[in-house]
């Protein structure tokens, strides 16, 4: 009896004991898993750290159950997905829950996954290097950096729909060194910031469409650099300025918004510019008239 | 035997847990113990057994479908049930939550399904800085579904991804001086005596992207407030937008006012204003006298 499950103890050792190079294109995390495991559907890991190690690159760590995860840095071409429960990440003291530093070539998707900075966590999604990242269905709250921040030196993009980003001071700031920047960002709210959407630096281009942004004390859209945001189909509301371009050479292009009560709706300084396409609803002091040349509708 | 005592002397000594001793995250299941710790693997049975035990701006998190009873929340904090269905199921007398967080508290509901069973009110805010109700269903409550009335405390309200059905009024917002500054968004409130009702001044209301049907009136300027309304159907309703009160002012862009009774009516001193491009199926009733909205 006693020798079988010494054997037995050995063997589950054994087990558990992976060659450094044996990984999965699937894993899974569980609040009742143990990163000490193979991060399999019956023998789940616990934290996204360390299921990353055990899953292959390009692969998917999925969620079993609702709970917190972790923070990750992300070095490689990987999915995140907590489709179907609670999956989370806790943040806090000035941390940063995920950052994505890649290859230039890789691709990243977090998907499903709710942010919690508990009101002293830095930044949630930090995009540092990598060719492509998704952000997709996340809930961002309560972080005293930002929501998402984009600071790469190289090219790429990055892709935000279904977001709700709520009481950080900027919700998502793109910046780059060298290279080009788009990013799109698409039936997402932003509320309760500074700043919701502000671009830093040249060589970004960012579209948001069908969002919401509201309750920002700055601006909702803000290029505080020479980039661009394309505006449409979206709500700015009640913000300190609903649109502000204060950057030689940046310019904030605006189509089919509704502008509604912000204590200014449109302002520029700098030499930045404001366009329009002439059918944008403002409610509320409307600020500056556009002085960009105006979008063409045909 | 005496293994038998101290182990239940050591089971008395872990229920009795440091009235401090609280985590940020925290776990309720329906086959919890309120008096466990609150973790993953012994999670809590109700909100209210875990608000307590729950630190300031975290987070519960709901394990499994079932309902985690009607709660008053008196801090920061996020109650989410993503994956579940998790519920409070009501009863008369009993609002489901109750929302007195101080001036700096910050609170969201996410996922959850409020079922009223005749209760008075689904959410009812008297004190919080910012109020986020994501995805929560709303039905069944025979006073409002969400009630914001702070008295000189400044509240933000945020409603996204949620539907109201058979309450008496939707959403009513009245301050006694403080700032209550709303925005509903892709939500469908329908089947009621009232829709968005603002009762008093010091209200701004966005609604955006969401549908009123089938209710008394759908958007209701019934004090000094403003509504704006933009890019929604309203449908089916007694009336459309209406300002009942002088210094009321609802704003309409890019509204569809399919068959209402009447879409759109004022009394002397109220103003809807229109951007001239809301489409009204139906008797239209009064023409909007306010300035006209403007495009830039």
């Amino acid at each position: 009896m006693q020798k079988s499950v010494a054997i037995l103890i050995a063997a589950g050792f054994g087990l558990s004991a992976l060659p450094a190079n044996a990984q999965a294109a699937r894993t899974f995390v569980s609040g009742v898993g143990s990163d000490l495991n193979p991060c399999s559907r019956t023998a789940p890991c616990s934290t996204f750290v360390g299921a990353m190690s055990k899953t292959a690159a390009g692969g998917e760590i999925d969620c079993l159950d609702s709970g917190g995860f972790g923070t990750v840095t992300i070095d490689k071409s990987l999915t995140i997905d907590c489709t179907g429960v609670g999956g989370s990440i806790l943040s806090v003291g000035g941390t940063t829950a995920v950052t994505v530093n890649t290859g230039p070539s890789d691709r990243v998707i977090l998907r499903n996954l709710n942010f919690t900075g508990a009101g002293s966590g830095g930044i949630a999604i930090r995009f540092l290097a990598g060719l492509h990242l998704v952000v997709e269905n996340v809930r961002i709250a309560n972080y005293t950096n930002a929501g998402i921040e984009v600071n790469k030196s190289t090219s790429g993009n990055i892709y935000v729909r279904d977001a709700v980003i709520s009481n950080v001071p900027t919700g998502i700031r793109l910046s780059t060194t060298t290279g080009a920047i788009t990013a799109q960002i698409d039936n997402t709210r932003i509320d309760n910031v500074t700043n919701g959407l502000d671009v830093t630096t040249t060589g970004v281009i960012a579209s948001i469409s069908n969002s919401v942004v509201m309750a920002a004390s700055g601006a909702g859209l803000l290029t505080s650099g020479p980039g661009f945001i394309n505006a449409s189909k979206t709500t700015l509301a009640r913000n300190g300025i609903g649109v502000n371009s204060i950057s030689f050479g940046g310019s904030i292009r605006i189509s089919s918004n509704a502008l509604d009560d912000n204590t200014t709706g449109i302002a520029f300084a700098n030499g930045g510019t404001v366009s329009s396409a002439g059918n944008n609803t403002v409610i509320g002091p409307i600020g500056q008239d556009p002085n960009g040349g105006a979008i063409p509708l045909d | 035997m005496k293994y038998a005592a101290s182990f239940g002397a050591a089971l008395v000594l872990c229920a009795v847990a440091p009235a401090n001793a609280q985590q940020v995250r925290t776990f309720v299941s329906t086959v919890g113990d309120d008096l466990a710790a609150c973790s993953r693997a012994a999670p809590c049975k109700t909100f209210a057994g875990a608000l307590s035990k729950t630190g300031l701006g975290g987070e519960i998190t709901c394990l499994d479908a079932g309902g985690y009873g009607s709660v008053t929340i008196t801090k920061s904090i996020t109650l989410n049930c993503e994956g579940v269905a998790g519920s409070i199921l009501g009863s008369a007398g009993i609002v489901s939550v109750t929302i007195n967080a101080g001036t700096t508290g910050d609170v969201a509901l996410r996922n959850i399904n409020l079922f009223g069973n005749g209760g008075p009110a689904g959410i009812r805010v008297t004190t919080a800085r910012t109020v986020t109700v994501q995805n929560v269903r709303i039905n069944d409550f025979t006073g409002e579904g969400i009630h914001v009335l702070p008295g000189s405390t400044s509240t933000n309200l945020y409603v996204r991804d949620s539907r109201i059905t058979d309450v008496a009024s939707g959403i009513v917002l009245t301050s006694s001086g403080g700032t209550i500054k709303a925005q509903i968004d892709n939500t469908r409130i329908d089947g009621n005596t009232a829709g968005l009702t603002i009762g008093s001044p010091n209200v701004v209301a966005s609604i955006s992207n969401s549908v009123i049907a089938n209710s008394g009136t759908a958007l209701f300027a019934n004090g000094a407030g403003t509504i704006n309304a933009s890019r929604n159907t309203i449908a089916r309703n007694t009336q459309g937008a209406r300002v009942g009160v002088s210094g009321g002012a609802i704003n309409l862009s890019q509204n569809a006012f399919d068959d209402n009774t009447v879409a759109i009516s004022f009394v002397a001193g109220g103003i809807v204003s229109s951007a001239g491009d809301n489409g009204i199926i139906g008797p239209p009733g009064q023409a909007p006298t306010g300035a006209a909205i403007s495009f830039r």
